[in-house]
């Protein structure tokens, strides 16, 4: 069955990260004045956090479940290039390794049926920027060598995940990279393409898409050519984290891995499937 | 007088012995034995499973004193393990999954001598307890087939009460010729399924006697596919 094996530290699974930085992220992405590049920062960096609290372990060492790789693209024109300093990192050295670590209040409960406030940690390792045109393809290209070259060091892993944030409007011509990305795979399957389309604009939100006509202008349909089929053992979990009727009547075995116009939250548990898997 | 024939405890093959988070105590005095399984996807797993199985052999009451003995025994363990996390010099993912809790399955059997034993057991999760005549498997608790095996037990966690409405108990009376076995999830599913398929099998005579030749036995069968690579415990108990 596809999508089964192990994910351990003999056997550990690649997350390739691409980050649209183009100068469009610099817009609203809701109306509280966040742009776009401050909100897709936030998902990774929140969907780091917690991958690395999946993998602590034992008495707090993080095992290396996972290497992670983060591309970004259109900080500078034409330029896409790895931002974790490494084009592939294991999980263990980013929680070495965070750029910053915020403090922010968060309400607990304090034993006694009150609440307390305390400071958590907030781990920042990709900052938000938005800077030229959109290089798709160009990230697309550096995560098709990373994962071409994990294939062949892991031919038998959990198959790589690529999850791309990004508002969509490549300046490069994208589709024909992503297709080939598509077609690689492991013994346990095809690599799986997850695209978070994010717009700021106030269109209906689409998650796992099963037509090009849900969707509502070219670029959208565009991002979900791009996206894979969703992988028949995820359609389950798909259904179960957004039970709300509206999305899970949608969701079917033709569904593409894309989530359209989506709030944050939801993208976080968007991108939490396709990595939601036997940890040993 | 009871008698312990078998107590073997093995880590998942491929992990050190030090990695093991299942925990086994027991104490012939009192006639009290507990085995638990920490949820390796927690953190401090070994520790609170650790903590739980103490907990219950050392506390004064049994499970014949006071139905809420349990309650305090829990209480014990979660204040013990709240001490003994070194908060203050936690790295900053250590302390947030510490501050989420740890996990662990929680199996307890409390035996008074009459004629024979009068036994009580309460438990929360997957490990089992098999009652054995003239070696043949009689009964389990608290699960019946193989099939209920999952990768999501019920757990006891260090910083909720959710475990009280998981908690299940069970009375019996243990004969000269019985035998109650307490094993954690991997071997009480293997048990379950070759009982499943060959109800008057002798599992006493199955299990070899001497714990090299059982973890031989044991790593033959996970090989094959008929047990899953986990911490294995395995504790048999006879009169």
């Amino acid at each position: 069955m596809p999508y089964s094996a192990e994910i351990s530290r003999r056997s550990p699974g690649l997350i390739v990260f691409l980050l649209d930085q183009s100068g469009s992220m610099g817009d609203d992405f809701g109306t509280d004045g966040t742009s776009k590049a401050q909100a897709s920062a936030d998902v990774l960096n929140r969907f780091i956090q917690e991958l690395i609290l999946k993998c602590t372990r034992g008495e707090g060492e993080v095992r290396d479940y996972f290497h992670i790789s983060v591309i970004g693209y259109g900080a500078q024109s034409n330029v896409a290039s790895s931002i974790l300093g490494a084009d592939v990192v294991p999980i263990s050295q980013l929680q070495q390794q965070p750029v910053s670590i915020e403090k922010k209040k968060k309400k607990v409960p304090d034993g006694a049926g009150g609440v307390v406030e305390v400071d958590q940690d907030f781990p920042i390792w990709v900052t938000p920027t938005a800077g030229s045109n959109t290089p798709m393809a160009a990230a697309l290209n550096i995560a098709h060598q990373i994962i071409g070259n994990w294939i062949s060091n892991n031919p038998h892993s959990y198959p790589p995940i690529l999850i791309n944030i990004t508002d969509g409007e490549a300046s490069d011509q994208p589709e024909p990279i992503a297709e080939q990305i598509k077609q690689m795979a492991t013994s346990d399957g095809n690599v799986v393409l997850w695209n978070c389309h994010i717009t700021g604009n106030n269109a209906t939100r689409i998650l796992f898409p099963s037509d090009e006509g849900m969707l509502p202008d070219q670029i959208a349909q565009s991002m979900f050519r791009m996206s894979s089929v969703i992988p028949s053992s995820m359609v389950s979990a798909a259904k179960e984290t957004f039970d709300d009727p509206t999305i899970s009547q949608n969701i079917n075995k033709n569904s593409r891995t894309l989530a359209y116009n989506s709030d944050l939250i939801a993208l976080i548990q968007f991108v939490d499937i396709g990595t939601r898997t036997s940890l040993r | 007088m009871l008698e312990i024939k078998t107590n073997f405890q093995s880590s998942k093959i491929g992990n050190d012995d030090t990695d093991n988070e299942d925990a086994v105590f027991f104490d012939l005095t009192k006639n009290k034995f507990a085995i638990a399984d920490g949820a390796t996807t927690g953190m401090y797993s070994q520790k609170w499973a650790n903590m739980l199985v103490k907990s219950f052999i050392n506390s004064e009451k049994g499970l014949f004193d006071d139905p809420s003995i349990f309650d305090e025994i829990i209480t014990t363990a979660k204040v013990e393990w709240k001490n003994a996390i070194p908060w203050d010099t936690l790295a900053w993912n250590a302390k947030a999954k510490a501050e989420q809790g740890s996990f662990s399955t929680f199996l307890g059997l409390d035996l008074k001598p009459d004629a024979g034993f009068r036994w009580n057991a309460i438990s929360v999760g997957d490990s089992c307890l098999f009652k054995i005549k003239s070696g043949q498997i009689t009964g389990s608790f608290p699960l019946q087939n193989s099939s209920e095996f999952n990768y999501n037990p019920h757990l006891i966690c260090s910083i909720s009460d959710s475990y009280k409405s998981h908690i299940t108990t069970i009375s019996g009376m243990l004969e000269t010729d019985e035998s109650l076995l307490l094993a954690t999830d991997s071997v009480s599913k293997w048990i379950a399924q070759r009982h499943e398929t060959n109800p008057t099998e002798n599992i006493l005579k199955v299990l070899p006697q001497d714990n090299v030749e059982i973890k031989e036995f044991f790593g033959k069968e996970i090989d094959a596919g008929n047990m899953k690579n986990d911490d294995l415990t395995l504790l048999v108990i006879s009169h």
